[in-house]
């Protein structure tokens, strides 16, 4: 069986260990869920899969040559760069600009693609966030709490694209409630 | 509710106009002044009447060679101005992304900066042919405060976009164009402000000692040369009109590149 396989992970931030011996696999093409307290890690193990942390400790295997999406807990979206031109400039695809336009359809974005993050609601900028990590694509699809801030009609619609463009995808989340992801076969990776 | 009191409107100036209004008071008052203090010495060799100073401004302008005098002043300052303001741009990015290269920047920013302008002239004088050391002195006086402030900019770019670039493994170009550039254009905005009206200043003092010919620093020197105090002030006027005239025009610029990305950059914070 494929996938990523992490091996007594410790990681810690000035002498607080907040990863401590970590041991889990996640099967490829799946979705899993990362559930667990605040504080507990969970965001710092999606930064070490993702690359962006290397553990104190442990390794990490099965993610070599693979291409890693990341939804960051904060939107993380361009100031200076519209709605649109926030999802396009992390592809470099020819028909980028129809892709993302779509994308912003069906998320209900269709009227806000040349507004600017400071003009979006939380939740607008929240779903430019999420149609900017499925425009990038990749093997690996990372969500650290995605639907944070967006009410439950947004939050039942973005999980039905996330899930639609993901499809055979490696997803990871991280979220607070897994109740959200009941009607999609998930595993769920409890951090405790 | 009703207070007894008569609803009364006071009708107020637009702001521009009292802002014009108050500036035209102003300068009246230190023209009168200046009339006043030349009126009491009495010796246009030591003060020249502001009507005097008209009249030969007036002169001065009907002159064949004036507007090739001042054209040629504002090209070397534009000339010093613009090299100044691309190596300061160049050398704060190499800076930030290459330590070596801001520890090897760090002692010549300050020596520039301690530095009187008057030991640079007159070290370049020496060194280049007096048409140049006003382009020179330009770049001079506008490289250190472009490559602070740009470096300044850099150095304060959004840690978590820049993260947000490094996991959507942008390329150098789009790096640079999508997060470095828009990070720092306010910041270099604001030195552009600031070092035009030092170069303008710093230029024409270069062209003064040097005696750069075709310049205006040459004509305040012969005017000066001569004991033409009216002719001396004249062009000092005229280097003070294309001084404002300059700041305003980039300030102009400055405010339409700030009004540009202000949206863009008010990040929604909350």
């Amino acid at each position: 069986m494929n996938g990523i396989k992490a091996e007594n992970l410790c990681k810690s931030f000035g002498g607080k260990t907040v990863l401590d011996r970590l041991s889990f696999f996640i099967e490829y093409g799946k979705l899993t869920l990362i559930v667990g307290q605040s504080g507990i890690g969970k965001t710092t193990l999606l930064r070490i899969i993702s690359g962006l942390e290397k553990p104190d400790h442990g390794k990490i295997t099965g993610l070599e040559g693979k291409k890693i999406a990341f939804l960051f807990q904060e939107d993380r979206l361009f100031p200076w760069l519209s709605a649109i031109e926030n999802i396009c400039v992390v592809s470099n695809d020819k028909n980028k600009k129809k892709t993302a336009s779509i994308l912003l359809s069906e998320l209900s974005l269709d009227g806000e693609a040349d507004k600017f993050p400071n003009e979006l609601s939380g939740g607008m900028s929240r779903r430019v966030g999420i149609a900017r990590t499925l425009m990038y694509g990749g093997d690996i699809i990372i969500l650290d709490e995605p639907f944070r801030g967006l009410d439950s009609e947004n939050e039942k619609k973005a999980l039905h694209v996330i899930m639609d463009h993901c499809k055979d995808k490696t997803v990871i989340a991280v979220t607070h409630d897994a109740g959200s992801f009941e009607n999609y076969s998930h595993s769920i990776l409890k951090i405790s | 509710m009703y207070n007894g009191q008569k609803n009364t409107k006071i009708k107020l100036l637009p702001k521009p106009a009292v802002i014009a209004l108050t500036a035209s008071v102003t300068a009246a008052l230190w023209v009168g002044i200046w009339a006043i203090a030349a009126f009491a010495i009495g010796i246009e060799l030591i003060l020249p009447s502001p009507l005097s100073v008209l009249k030969k401004l007036f002169e001065i302008i009907k002159e064949k060679d004036f507007f090739i005098t001042v054209l040629f002043s504002l090209l070397r300052v534009l000339g010093g101005f613009l090299i100044g303001a691309f190596f300061g741009l160049l050398g704060a990015f190499l800076s930030y992304f290459l330590l070596p290269v801001k520890i090897f920047f760090a002692p010549l920013i300050k020596v520039v900066r301690a530095t009187p302008v008057a030991s640079f002239i007159l070290i370049a004088v020496l060194w280049i042919p007096s048409t140049f050391v006003p382009v020179f002195i330009s770049f001079l006086m506008v490289f250190p405060i472009v490559y602070g402030n740009v470096l300044t900019g850099l150095e304060n770019t959004d840690i978590l976009l820049i993260e947000a670039s490094k996991m959507y493994r942008f390329s150098v170009r789009k790096k640079t164009m999508f997060l470095y550039l828009p990070s720092v254009l306010p910041y270099f905005a604001s030195a552009c402000i600031t070092a035009l009206g030092l170069a303008w200043k710093s230029s024409v003092a270069a062209e003064v000692l040097s005696v750069t010919k075709k310049s205006i620093g040459e004509k305040l020197f012969l005017s000066n040369l001569y004991l033409e105090s009216a002719e001396l002030l004249a062009w000092t006027v005229v280097v003070i009109l294309l001084s404002i005239g300059m700041e305003s025009l980039i300030k102009i610029i400055a405010i339409q590149i700030k009004k540009i990305t202000r949206r863009r950059y008010e990040r929604d914070k909350s």
